[in-house]
């Protein structure tokens, strides 16, 4: 690990949508950002301003249509995403991130049991026994907070706080370093929300994770971001340490969507 | 010698259909297990009927083979009697019941009990040839997860069967992993049969009409069933010997016998219980069943 390398270095990144030779239709665009290794970045901005967009083309699930990431691997090689074969996001993929959707049954599979689920990425990876799976499952479930004797029923059966948790879980067995979350408390109500992000900035801390968090509630990037980006209209309006962007908003649209939100 | 029947070309398809089948069964032997797509035509059956291993018997009849054929380990019942006269008639071919006389055996569900040789080729009819689509059911997908060898989702299947059985619970079409590389179903054949298709001397092709897949494995290849290493992978077993002919470690079907609960366990291979039985007798084997 290189200390004096960001994790991620995001250069004039954009994605258009549809036929790029047509018309296009820009999800986000001209993105630059650098994260480091255990910061948490908060990505704001208001629905349609392509905060999903920029996650899926930094999570290499969207295609970029311009601009460069550099990723520092684990062995502290860097490489540029792009450049990289399908076998090898896959296997980025498999060992080093995470991504956590905002619909929970977007990232399980609802009707396979809770253990077959946490454990999963662990028999991709080449685990081939099924006691330390179980173990290592069960291990994950008490970590967040899930009672152990759910591990054999399926998520259909779960409410969505625990949907939401198992899916934390299965994300962070294979132990990654950058974890990608789109809304993970959006859909939940206020006090589950406050559950999972007291989880979430626990986990974080201790595991020493990088983060990139999509949300459009500014009080959840307040509570676990280091630093904040501002996006409106696919472009980064914004961006500095959470406390500072949200305190002294400088862009006007900043100002008003702080502005906007009821002081209690 | 013998050309079928007149109208037909040998082996009812014609020569282009044959010819693209062949080309397909090559590509099939030169990757094991790998699930070739080829243009599966009608044949005077329906689709799921074993139309996949008739097309593949159909390409590589000859008019010196001896063809047999079995549904569940019978050479008796409706589907293997008529595909047998199917290929009497169309290719003029020589049939038999006996394995080790067969240079042919299409299957569904069994391989015979008596061991394959060197220079049979033994042709399965595939229902599902793709074993991850029961978890993954999109067919890009399940390509993409062939081509880069990532098989971990297979394992949650079994994994899923521990967790709810306390064992392993797949008895039939049981996953395998073919020389090493690709996963493959091994078409429904129950687990018992596995075994037999590790380093095989026999040609084993697979064909799937209704979903248009040829695959092979090549003679003294490696197939692996899957397993965990603290819940290896277990044939079935049965403790009994068979009703009729008294064998052991052969696979037995239950035969109801009245109304009352009554049943048997009897070979599901026909032709090994008539010898068998023949043999304990001494007589010839038709008479003992008759």
């Amino acid at each position: 690990m290189n200390d004096a390398q960001p994790l991620l270095e995001v250069r004039g990144v954009g994605h258009a949508y549809g036929d790029p030779s047509l018309s296009k239709h820009w999800g986000c665009r001209d993105v630059d950002l650098d994260l480091w290794p255990g910061e948490v970045l908060a990505v704001v901005g208001e629905s349609g301003s392509g905060k999903t967009t920029l996650l899926g083309a930094l999570s290499q699930r969207l295609s970029l249509t311009e601009g460069s990431i550099r990723y520092q691997t684990v062995d502290g090689k860097v490489v540029n995403l792009a450049e990289l074969s399908e076998a090898a996001v896959r296997r980025l993929w498999r060992t080093d991130w995470g991504f956590v959707h905002q619909n929970p049954a977007d990232g399980l599979r609802m009707h396979v049991s809770a253990g077959g689920n946490v454990g999963e990425p662990l028999m991709a990876v080449g685990w081939r026994h099924y006691g330390h799976v179980r173990a290592a499952a069960a291990e994950w479930l008490e970590r967040v907070e899930i009672p152990v004797d759910r591990i054999d029923d399926a998520p259909v059966t779960f409410s969505g706080g625990m949907r939401q948790r198992l899916q934390i879980a299965r994300n962070l067995v294979v132990s990654p370093r950058l974890v990608f979350m789109d809304e993970p408390t959006s859909g939940l109500d206020v006090s589950v929300q406050a559950r999972l992000l007291d989880l979430i900035r626990s986990l974080v801390t201790e595991l020493g994770l990088a983060v990139i968090i999509v949300t459009h509630d500014l009080a959840v990037a307040r509570l676990i971001s280091h630093r904040t980006l501002v996006m409106k209209d696919g472009h980064v309006i914004e961006s500095g340490l959470t406390d500072r962007v949200l305190d002294d908003p400088q862009a006007a649209y900043t100002q008003l969507l702080v502005s906007s939100i009821l002081q209690g | 010698m013998s050309t079928g029947l007149d109208g037909y070309n040998i082996g009812y398809l014609d020569e282009q259909t044959k010819r693209m089948i062949r080309r397909t069964l090559l590509k099939a032997v030169a990757i094991p297990g790998f699930q070739v797509p080829f243009a599966s035509r009608e044949v005077p059956m329906p689709r799921g009927w074993g139309t996949g291993g008739v097309q593949v018997t159909a390409a590589i009849i000859g008019p010196d083979d001896v063809l047999k054929v079995i549904d569940q380990g019978a050479d008796d019942t409706a589907n293997a009697v008529s595909i047998r006269s199917f290929f009497a008639a169309v290719a003029g071919v020589r049939t038999t019941t006996r394995t080790d006389e067969a240079t042919i055996i299409q299957t569904r569900h069994r391989i015979p009990e008596t061991p394959l040789a060197d220079g049979q080729t033994i042709v399965y009819q595939v229902p599902g040839p793709e074993p991850l689509r029961f978890l993954e059911r999109r067919e890009t997908e399940t390509r993409r997860l062939h081509a880069l060898a990532d098989y971990g989702l297979m394992y949650v299947k079994l994994y899923e069967d521990i967790a709810k059985y306390g064992h392993i619970a797949t008895t039939y079409d049981y996953p395998v992993m073919v020389n090493g590389r690709y996963l493959m179903a091994p078409s429904p054949i129950p687990s018992f049969d596995n075994p037999k298709m590790h380093r095989s001397p026999a040609l084993q092709l697979f064909g799937a009409g209704r979903e248009k897949r040829i695959y092979a494995v090549p003679p003294y290849t490696d197939v692996e069933s899957l397993g965990f290493e603290d819940h290896p992978f277990e044939p079935q077993r049965f403790d009994e010997p068979c009703a009729i002919c008294g064998s052991t470690g052969v696979y037995l079907d239950e035969v109801i016998t009245n109304d009352k609960g009554g049943s048997m366990f009897v070979c599901s291979d026909t032709d090994h219980c008539e010898r068998a039985a023949a043999a304990l007798t001494g007589a010839d084997p038709q008479e003992v069943i008759a």
